[in-house]
């Protein structure tokens, strides 16, 4: 039971961060390779507020939440909405891994080398559930998870923003003719990508530690459940980062650690051979759907 | 013709006396001596080259107030690497072609270091390592390069000595799977084997994976009553939380390397690091119930305080700013007992005489001609992680 706990709420920290990449994939059809530090940043500023400032738990992720979302539309303006079209154009690529070196940089100066304990939510606290000690962190790590889940897609569906994203998504030229400003969209779900990457950070920092290099191993993990799920479907992105954190739990028991990551992304270039546009690409979920039903 | 061909060959010969009395000269009494100090002054790693480069001026400043080295004042020349091996080749290039230094202190880092070696043993340049631990560093094949500092294969051997010393039944073996973890694994198997005992476990994974729970499973199935951990502070303090969740840490033991010893290990780990030790110099940590070191060595632990402050304005390790203090002591203990600056003449001391030299890191220091590993695995012992006096002195268990 507490491999199970532990592995769902690993596959929730992966879900998260492919959330917040598939918000900013589905609209631009790029990868936010910055996406990394962007938590990073969150889990930092997180911590400062509460170890500096004496801030309590929630306001300081919310503070977090405003600088991580600000520090989204200055990645947005800076590094990927001057490159204009970025259709044929991928020097996004370039300019985003440009934009994380330089934030994890400017991290390391102000916040140092050393790794943080960052506080888990209610101190730690654990409930004995079916012989196994269970974080109550742990357990909202998953309900925080599905619930960002669900609000993110009760907006795509039910609201005028949320079709302007589809629309946006679907065809970015004729939304932008039937009178949708597409860069305020996609400026939009920057922003929306920087506020859940915070609360992703201050989630993740109590299992990994704060630090400028927090996200160095689960960033790439989190990519791949993107992919996995479905890039740009963040129904998907949900079901990819809760796999290969099931994945990874029952993996990690039965191998040495050294080889556990090979196993696990060796299962993944399968799945992505099988179903190339991800588990929720499959046929079986999309009868009738068009593209734009698939955020 | 006959007549000027003689005359050439008279001065020629002259010339070639000139020289030689003139470099003989200049090896027994220098103008000045040269030293270079490379290490990583910035960066990640910046602590360790700032600890040596402190330990140096100390040594340096005191030297020169004395009448220097064999009546000559000393030069020091220093390069941060930033840990960089190609930007710490060039640099240790510059030292000894440029600035012509016979003796450098340094670098900090292991590959940085490693990546210089050749260069150096050609050059026949003296390389004091006070603060790499990189195994291979110290080899027949690098004649020139001394270390002061406990290597990985030492510690390792420690690590295990202290463990079955201490009459521990089941041993669990811990580390990543980098060249370090792979490097330190191995010795600490191998050093069981020559005990006769066969590891309970042997757990590898994967540095900075947030989820340490499998490990902590593994040292749990294996029943082990010790694990040594070969792991890096961050990743050392996750499995401990870990073995805390799992209900273990008060069935275990744990004792790690120096590289699990970091500043705030404890607030990492929680309160499973009462059960942490790791292991350090003898000299350099604190009797429990004592509030001083013994003489010499707490001199030299006031001089950096008065130098560079207490603990927490000063972010230097003590010992690794004695050890590169050190570094300069023994060459300048050397030369002067070789009566040269010739290198070959400076490593022979080195290898042969090394007893005599009045150390304040270490009660002697054990280099041979078989082995430029200066540190002595029986000053290594154990010291409880958790707990550290004034700071940054360790206390002994």
């Amino acid at each position: 039971m507490q491999e199970l706990i532990f592995a769902l709420a690993n596959g929730s920290m992966y879900a998260l961060m492919a959330l917040a990449i598939g918000i900013i994939y589905s609209t631009t059809r790029i990868i936010n390779f910055a996406h990394g530090s962007v938590i990073m940043i969150g889990a930092m500023t997180s911590y400062w507020f509460i170890s500096t400032v004496q801030m309590n738990y929630i306001l300081a992720i919310l503070s977090a939440i405003v600088i991580n979302i600000l520090l989204s539309i200055l990645i947005y303006k800076t590094a990927v909405e001057k490159l204009g079209d970025l259709t044929n154009n991928s020097s996004w690529i370039v300019t985003l891994f440009g934009a994380s070196i330089i934030i994890d940089n400017i991290a390391r100066m102000i916040f140092g080398t050393e790794p943080k304990a960052f506080p888990f939510l209610f101190n730690g606290m654990d409930i004995r559930m079916f012989g196994a000690n269970i974080m109550v962190h742990e357990i909202l790590m998953i309900v925080i998870a599905i619930s960002i889940g669900i609000a993110y897609q009760f907006v795509i569906q039910k609201t005028s923003f949320g079709r302007a994203v589809r629309a946006v998504s679907y065809k970015p030229d004729t939304a932008r003719i039937m009178g949708i400003r597409s860069n305020v969209v996609v400026l939009t779900c920057f922003a929306i990508s920087g506020g859940v990457a915070a609360i992703a950070g201050a989630l993740i920092a109590p299992l990994t530690f704060a630090s400028y290099t927090m996200t160095y191993a689960v960033g790439i993990k989190a990519f791949a459940a993107a992919l996995i799920g479905g890039l740009g479907n963040t129904k998907g992105a949900f079901i990819g980062g809760i796999a290969l954190g099931l994945l990874e739990g029952f993996v990690g028991l039965m191998i040495p650690g050294g080889l556990k990551d090979a196993v696990i992304f060796l299962i993944m270039i399968f799945v992505i051979i099988v179903l190339p546009g991800g588990i929720l690409g499959a046929k079986i979920f999309n009868k009738g759907n068009i593209a734009a039903e698939k955020i | 013709m006959k007549r000027n061909t003689v005359l050439s060959l008279l001065l020629s010969v002259l010339v070639l006396l000139a020289a030689c009395s003139k470099e003989a000269e200049s090896s027994s009494s220098p103008k000045e001596i040269i030293i270079g100090n490379i290490g990583a002054m910035s960066g990640t790693s910046a602590v360790n080259g700032k600890a040596q480069t402190q330990g140096i001026e100390i040594a340096v400043k005191e030297i020169n107030a004395n009448g220097g080295i064999l009546g000559a004042q000393v030069k020091i020349v220093t390069r941060d690497d930033e840990a960089d091996p190609t930007k710490s080749k060039t640099f240790m290039e510059e030292i000894v072609d440029k600035e012509k230094a016979k003796f450098v202190i340094g670098p900090t880092n292991s590959t940085p270091a490693a990546a210089s070696m050749a260069y150096l043993q050609e050059n026949k340049v003296i390389s004091m390592i006070p603060v790499a631990t990189g195994t291979d560093l110290i080899s027949k094949n690098n004649p020139y390069a001394f270390r002061i500092m406990p290597s990985n294969e030492i510690q390792a051997k420690a690590l295990v000595k202290i463990a079955v010393e201490e009459k521990y039944k089941r041993i669990a073996l811990v580390a990543d799977t980098s060249a370090l973890g792979v490097d330190g694994i191995a010795v600490m198997e191998k050093t069981l084997k020559e005990y006769g005992v066969e590891p309970a476990a042997k757990v590898t994974y994967k540095s900075d994976d947030p989820d340490m729970t499998p490990i902590a499973q593994k040292i749990k199935e294996a029943n082990a009553d010790v694990a040594l951990f070969w792991t890096l502070g961050a990743d050392g303090a996750k499995i401990v939380r870990s073995l805390e969740r799992i209900d273990y840490i008060d069935k275990l033991q744990i004792i790690g390397y120096t590289g699990l010893a970091m500043p705030n290990f404890r607030e990492l780990a929680g309160p499973g690091a009462n059960n942490v030790s790791v292991v350090s110099m003898n000299n350099w940590a604190v009797e429990p119930n004592q509030t001083e070191l013994e003489p010499k060595y707490w001199e030299m632990y006031q001089k950096i305080i008065d130098q560079y402050g207490e603990y927490g304005k000063r972010d230097t390790n003590p010992t690794t700013v004695t050890s590169g203090y050190e570094a300069v002591y023994l060459l300048k203990w050397a030369i002067e007992k070789a009566g040269t600056t010739d290198t070959d003449e400076v490593k022979k001391v080195l290898e042969n005489h090394a007893s005599e030299f009045e150390s304040v890191f270490v009660n002697e220091y054990a280099f041979s001609e078989d082995s430029h590993e200066g540190f002595p695995l029986e000053e290594l012992i154990m010291v409880k992680i958790s707990e550290m006096y004034n700071g940054d002195l360790y206390i002994k268990n």
